[in-house]
């Protein structure tokens, strides 16, 4: 299900990703530097830009991009991380005007540099707001480790491929009754 | 005392990037926060000549809540109910895509009857929501009369809507692993009522709004968006279809049992105003056909898969698309496997649909700019999240 | 006794009484006409309308006029303040002065002159500079906007308007009300309106743009200007313009009646009750396309009457005049 326009992304990692348990179909890794060029690829494939997300982990704050196409299930998360001290990523919205207003969202709450970012001030948030919501208190952020699923771990290297701790979940009793 | 009136009202970040400069036939106007025609509160400044609009800047925020913030406090469980509050036009839809985010995080097999009573009241969801939207848009273009007569067949949905959920608007019905509650006996006959009195009244719309002369000429080639653009800004749902793009999260990632019913995607090539307008009252009969095979095939058993009180899913992340009644909803839940959502992040179709604003007002007049706001289909505690 | 009935005989004394009659008039059919616009945009909307204040909500406009004489007149921080308080009162004196030369029936003549109709052309023509005053005055951005389109569609409606009355006058050879009417009989074949039906629709076209009356309705265009030239205007402030819009669609409707409709002739009833029956008719037609149409952007305003009306009611004009001419040929 990988779309070959995913090599000339210069990924650091691809993973395919099962659409049914996470909704995308591969997770794309990327150098900060490099999201121009690939976000450029992906705009020639025709890709359709969903969001912008970041989200505070112990490595730094991971910011994910979303792309679909038109037809079929072919969500793609571009996903890079930078550091907490100088949240510095390329704007993509010269490519993607969409994604003006998506990083605006993510420097509101989380204080990212959209580097050439044409307008970047607050866009939800009061103008005279002081910090970002999302950002998380030093002791309760978790690593990637603790907060991405198990293929995927396994498919970067990150856990051993046989920890099978996705197969035991109380909760996932499907289908009984009351 | 003039100055510092000037300065008073000045003050605010937005308005001062909009100088009056040099010239001084232009006109620097602030729609909004309250104007009639911004639904809410939105704010747009405008800088215009004459009546034409050189340059339009939405401004948001002023319904804003923080409800990703809200995720991080509460429990999977407790935060169903700010869903109904992101957009409270079709609040179905986001429930069922935070419920469907978390059920995929946690492998949840949901039971098969819950699953259609979900796309029933999804469905009966999204024909109230292109009502009001249907009533709304020709307020904002001077038709009063409308929006009466879609509040009248809403209000059948409303009550069909409160039987099955016990509320009218901001729904928490369909929860994690199911739906909250069985729909009542007479569910069946009420949806297969109100969907033959939808379809009678449909002419009487087409013969009396869509081919009045008057509303042609205000929607159509007004706000045209070509495909690569809509493409470019994240254009989805019906404004994308009005540009002539099949696009449909129901069809091309089918979700809950979407694919087991016949159901047209309405599409017009136009890419103006007209065509979004068309493709709504399409989508009207299409939900209407949708409603009635899944009442008449609703399948015995129970609602709602077992669900532990103390619910932890474990680590990981997972995404879920919805196609609401503005588009492609996208709701992304991230768990360290903890009582509480890691980060929870919602896509609101609004938002995106919104910033195409800008460039489509650009030069036309500040009518068709109404047009064209209303064309977009914007609730703006959605955008604002 | 004797002393004071022929006081009431003199021209000065009968204007008086008149002017009090017409005011009682103006207030009194403001009231119905609300009442008649509500009840007629509830039957349209599929809603009682107002319902609880009196019989069938029929003292519903009077508590609401009392509500606005209730109300805090607000003057603008940076407005013009004579300007921003002439412009209601000048939207309403013109209507007064209208009501005079109007044909209710043969006997009332109240204000004897042979230019009726001239004198209400040139006086509703001011009500558009009262609108320019109340936008400019506000000193609000929006009421300027609302101003700016009253001007260009009054000056714009105006001239089609002009010639499809003077298509009539010229059929008629006078520009006197009673004259006009009296011209035509008590039957429909008689009246205007079928001799000469293209005038008769240019005028009720343009009637509607005068008196900004949706689908025409710009200057006010409420879900595009807020509240257009009286986005600012509070308590009987906008009151005023409130009945000024009344009187004026009165107006136009009476002098539709009499060039068009044969004035007061009719069989059977009282001159006076099938004058009022014809404006009542014209006006439920005003109330029911308001009801029914969205709003025209501007520029098609316009050019509705640019390059339609006014060409049209040319046309009509040249073939008045034709026809005029002829007949008297004989």
């Amino acid at each position: 299900m990988i779309p070959e326009c995913i090599a000339a992304l210069g990924a650091t990692q691809v993973v395919a990703m099962d659409h049914a348990a996470t909704g995308v179909v591969a997770s794309v890794s990327l150098a900060p530097e490099t999201i121009l060029d690939a976000v450029a690829v992906l705009d020639k494939e025709g890709y359709l830009l969903e969001d912008v997300m970041a989200s505070d982990l112990k490595e730094g704050f991971e910011v994910t991009y979303h792309f679909s196409l038109f037809e079929g299930k072919s969500r793609l998360v571009l996903r890079l991380i930078v550091s907490h001290d100088a949240p510095k990523v390329p704007s993509i919205s010269g490519i993607y005007p969409g994604a003006d207003w998506h990083e605006r969202e993510c420097f509101d709450f989380f204080g990212i540099d959209f580097t050439g970012h044409p307008n970047l001030h607050h866009l939800l948030l009061a103008e005279d707001f002081e910090g970002h919501p999302l950002v998380k208190a030093e002791n309760s952020r978790k690593a990637l480790v603790d907060v991405m699923p198990q293929p995927w771990l396994v498919a970067v290297g990150l856990a051993a491929p046989e920890a099978p701790k996705v197969e035991k979940i109380p909760a996932a009793a499907a289908g009984a009754k009351e | 005392m003039h100055d510092a009136f000037d300065s008073a009202i000045r003050g605010d970040l937005s308005s001062a990037r909009f100088e009056p400069g040099p010239t001084e036939d232009k006109l620097i106007l602030s729609m909004g926060p309250q104007h009639p025609s911004t639904h809410g509160v939105l704010r747009i400044m405008l800088e215009l000549e004459g009546e034409y609009i050189l340059r339009a800047e939405p401004i948001l925020g002023y319904i804003h809540r923080m409800h990703e913030w809200m995720a991080e406090q509460k429990t999977y469980l407790q935060f169903i109910p700010n869903m109904g509050r992101v957009d409270y036009l079709h609040a179905m839809a986001w429930n069922w895509a935070y419920a469907g985010a978390v059920e995929r995080l946690a492998g949840i097999e949901v039971p098969e009857r819950a699953e259609y009573i979900r796309v029933a009241v999804t469905e009966l969801n999204r024909i109230s929501s292109h009502l009001v939207w249907w009533g709304a848009y020709l307020l904002d273009l001077g038709a009063f009369t409308p929006i009466l007569y879609a509040f009248d067949d809403r209000e059948q949905i409303l009550d069909i809507l409160q039987s099955a959920t016990g509320s009218r608007l901001t729904y928490s019905y369909i929860t994690i692993g199911g739906v909250y509650d069985d729909v009542p006996d007479d569910f069946r006959e009420r949806c297969i009522e109100f969907v033959n009195r939808l379809r009678s009244r449909l002419p009487m719309y087409r013969d009396l709004v869509t081919d009045n002369v008057i509303l042609r000429g205000r929607c159509e080639g007004i706000g045209v968006l070509p495909v690569d653009m809509a493409r470019r800004y994240g254009a989805t749902g019906p404004v994308l279809r009005g540009s002539g793009v099949a696009s449909d999260v129901r069809r091309c990632e089918p979700y809950g049992v979407y694919d087991r019913f016949e159901f047209r995607v309405p599409t017009y090539p136009e890419g103006d105003a007209m065509a979004r307008y068309k493709v709504r009252l399409d989508e009207l009969e299409a939900s209407c056909d949708i409603v009635e095979q899944v009442v008449s095939s609703l399948p015995e058993g129970p609602v709602t898969a077992k669900v532990s009180r103390v619910f932890k899913p474990p680590k990981g992340e997972a995404c879920m698309a919805v196609e609401g009644a503005r588009g492609k909803i996208l709701v992304h839940v991230r768990s360290d496997g903890g009582l509480k959502p890691y980060r929870v992040k919602l896509r609101a179709p609004g938002f995106s649909n919104m910033s195409l604003f800008s460039e489509l007002a650009q030069g036309v007049l500040l009518a068709d700019a109404v047009s064209i706001l209303g064309s977009l289909d914007l609730v703006i505690p959605e955008i604002d999240r | 006794m004797n002393a004071l009935l022929l006081l009431l005989t003199h021209p000065a004394a009968r204007l008086v009484l008149w002017l009090v009659l017409v005011f009682a008039f103006i207030g009194f059919n403001a009231i119905i006409l609300v009442w008649v616009e509500r009840k007629v945009a509830g039957y349209v909307q599929l809603r009682p309308g107002p319902l609880h204040v009196g019989p069938q909500g029929l003292l519903q406009p009077l508590v609401d006029g009392i509500k606005l004489m209730g109300k805090q007149l607000v003057t603008p921080a940076q407005g013009d303040k004579v300007l921003f308080w002439a412009a209601p009162l000048l939207a309403f004196a013109p209507a007064i002065v209208c009501f005079l030369p109007l044909p209710f029936d043969a006997r009332f003549k109240p204000l004897p002159m042979n230019l009726g109709l001239v004198l209400i052309l040139a006086f509703s023509g001011l009500g558009v500079l009262s609108l320019c005053l109340a936008g400019w005055g506000s000193n609000n951005k929006w009421s300027l906007l609302g101003a700016a389109r009253s001007v260009a569609q009054a000056v714009a409606y105006e001239v089609p308007l002009l010639l499809c009355v003077l298509a009539v006058a010229i059929c008629t050879g006078s520009l006197d009300l009673y004259a006009i009417a009296g011209h035509q009989g008590a039957w429909p074949w008689q009246w205007y309106a079928v001799k000469n039906p293209l005038a008769f629709f240019i005028f009720l076209v343009c009637a509607v743009a005068e008196t900004n009356r949706a689908p025409f309705d710009l200057p006010e265009g409420e879900s595009e200007l807020t509240g257009g030239f009286h986005t600012e205007y509070s308590g009987m402030g906008f009151g005023l313009f409130f009945m000024a819009e009344y009187a004026n669609m009165v107006i136009v409707a009476a002098v539709a009646a009499a060039l068009f409709l044969g004035g007061w002739q009719g069989p059977f009833l009282p001159g006076i009750w099938w004058f009022l029956l014809k404006i009542y008719s014209i006006l439920f037609f005003i109330i029911w396309l308001r009801w029914t149409f969205p709003r025209v952007r501007f520029d098609q305003l316009l050019n509705i009457s640019w390059k339609w009306l006014t060409p049209l009611a040319l046309f009509d004009f040249a073939l008045a005049v034709i026809v005029v001419s002829i007949r008297s040929m004989k």
